[in-house]
């Protein structure tokens, strides 16, 4: 079935397309949470409730067409939420032990502390453009913001992340 | 043109948008610039890893399939309450609690310092917590009168530790119900929609199809309770494993059947992991 039917069938209430829904989007979406919070728990929980919001909002959705859009906002949003509720903890904590069973592996800790050292704009933007491949226009719509001021985030973001993984990096020419 | 127009386009460049014509000059310059050909290589080399950041974060597959099924259950809302249970019923699942949050717990990603912030965790904690106090007051009563009791069982060809709770439905009923469960359970593993189907209400039937799913490898069966019965609900819990996933965590599945022409029907399953 195509996306777009089986979106009409969740509006109705279709569980079984909803669990097709779930099932093309939940890693993808997983590993994005993971990728702004950097805790794996938070990211599981993030993603459960971002379902959760689309299962009990999507009625309220015109435009189909736009879902990897609209889904994508919530889970950010629900990050951003998550910094709010967190702002006394240490994020990334686990990051740094390097030890944890679910996180970055120790070859992906360099990735990791390259990553967290971006503000969280800068490193939701790089998340929805480099892993998930989403365009500039698409990042603007998720994140509410002119695509301009995408475009520089990651302008910034890209020479902030070189300097961090390329140091020392010998290219082969 | 200059170094820093080509720099510019790089980022487009790596995410394969720019137009051929302008590929070509871009390409061009870089053959024959260092700088700007390392800026590419390194912007490159970033975005590579950042596009392949899954092979740099350990998760189980089992954790996201986990997680996948509670997402399913909290869209259906529909939960299965312990506490609603009669006292003896809820002996037995207290008892399977203790068990499911060992095997649980033992999953070799869910350190416990941690686990219980993982919603479906937290909620098996809390029913643990909850059936502590509710297991105390089981246990005077159980005293008395040794409700709770293992016995090793032969349903059909099945050899299985039945967990007896009360005794409010007879030995012949009890028998038809836990050999239905048991085929039931061995239809989602094969995967006969039909059969599930005429095994259920009208209005369960409707769910056939997502009983079937996920249901891979040999199933065995490893613990079952007795029946209970509340108001006009038959309840039974099997638990069982597969060999489809490397762990061999058991879950469980909780049955409500209904009593119709003499016939048991299933009305409901639930799953917990
Ligand atoms: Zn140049």
């Amino acid at each position: 079935m195509e996306e777009l039917e089986l979106l009409e069938a969740v509006k109705k209430g279709d569980r079984e397309a909803f669990a097709k829904i779930v099932e093309k989007y939940h890693d993808r979406l997983y590993f994005t949470a993971f990728g702004i919070t950097h805790s794996s728990w938070d990211a599981l929980d993030i993603c459960q409730e971002t379902f959760i919001k689309v299962f009990t909002g999507i009625k309220r959705v015109k435009d189909l067409s736009r879902f990897g859009t609209w889904i994508n906002r919530i889970l950010v949003n629900k990050c951003m939420d998550y910094y709010r509720k967190s702002k006394n903890l240490v994020i990334g904590e686990a990051v740094e032990k390097g030890t944890d069973e679910m996180g970055f592996s120790p070859e992906g800790i360099d990735l990791a502390r390259a990553i967290l050292s971006l503000n969280k704009e800068a490193r939701t933007a790089v998340i929805l453009r480099y892993y998930q491949g989403l365009s500039i226009k698409e990042i603007s719509a998720v994140q509410g913001c002119p695509e301009g001021t995408v475009k520089s985030r990651l302008n910034n973001a890209l020479k902030e992340l070189r300097k961090k993984l390329c140091k020392g990096y010998e290219m082969e020419v | 043109m200059s170094c820093r127009r080509f720099r510019d386009m790089i980022e487009a460049y790596i995410m394969g948008e720019i137009s051929p014509s302008e590929r070509e000059l871009f390409e061009r310059h870089m053959e024959n610039c260092d700088s700007c050909m390392r800026e590419l290589q390194e912007s490159g080399y970033v975005i590579e890893r950042i596009r392949n950041m899954e092979d740099w974060v350990n998760i189980g597959k089992e954790v996201l399939a986990m997680s996948k099924k509670e997402i399913g259950k909290r869209a259906v809302k529909r939960k299965w309450v312990p506490g609603k249970l009669f006292p003896a019923m809820a002996a037995c699942f207290c008892m399977t609690v203790a068990v499911l949050a060992c095997s649980i717990l033992a999953f070799p990603s869910f350190a416990a310092s941690i686990a219980p912030r993982f919603p479906l965790v937290k909620s098996m904690v809390e029913a643990r917590e909850e059936n502590d106090q509710l297991k105390q007051q089981v246990e005077e009563i159980e005293k008395e009168n040794e409700v709770l009791k293992l016995e090793i069982k032969k349903i059909k060809d099945v050899e299985i530790v039945q967990v007896n709770t009360s005794d409010t439905v007879s030995e012949e009923e009890r028998y038809t119900i836990q050999a239905l469960v048991i085929d039931f359970v061995r239809a989602q593993y094969r995967g006969d929609v039909e059969w599930i189907r005429n095994a259920c209400t009208q209005e369960f039937a409707k769910h056939a199809e997502e009983l079937v799913k996920d249901k891979k490898g040999e199933v065995v069966f490893t613990q079952i309770t007795n029946v209970a019965k509340e108001g006009d609900l038959y309840l039974v819990f099997v638990r069982l494993n597969d060999t489809s996933s490397e762990d061999d965590a058991d879950y469980q599945e909780n049955f409500e059947l209904v009593k119709e022409n003499g016939k048991f029907l299933v009305s409901f399953v639930g799953l917990d992991a």
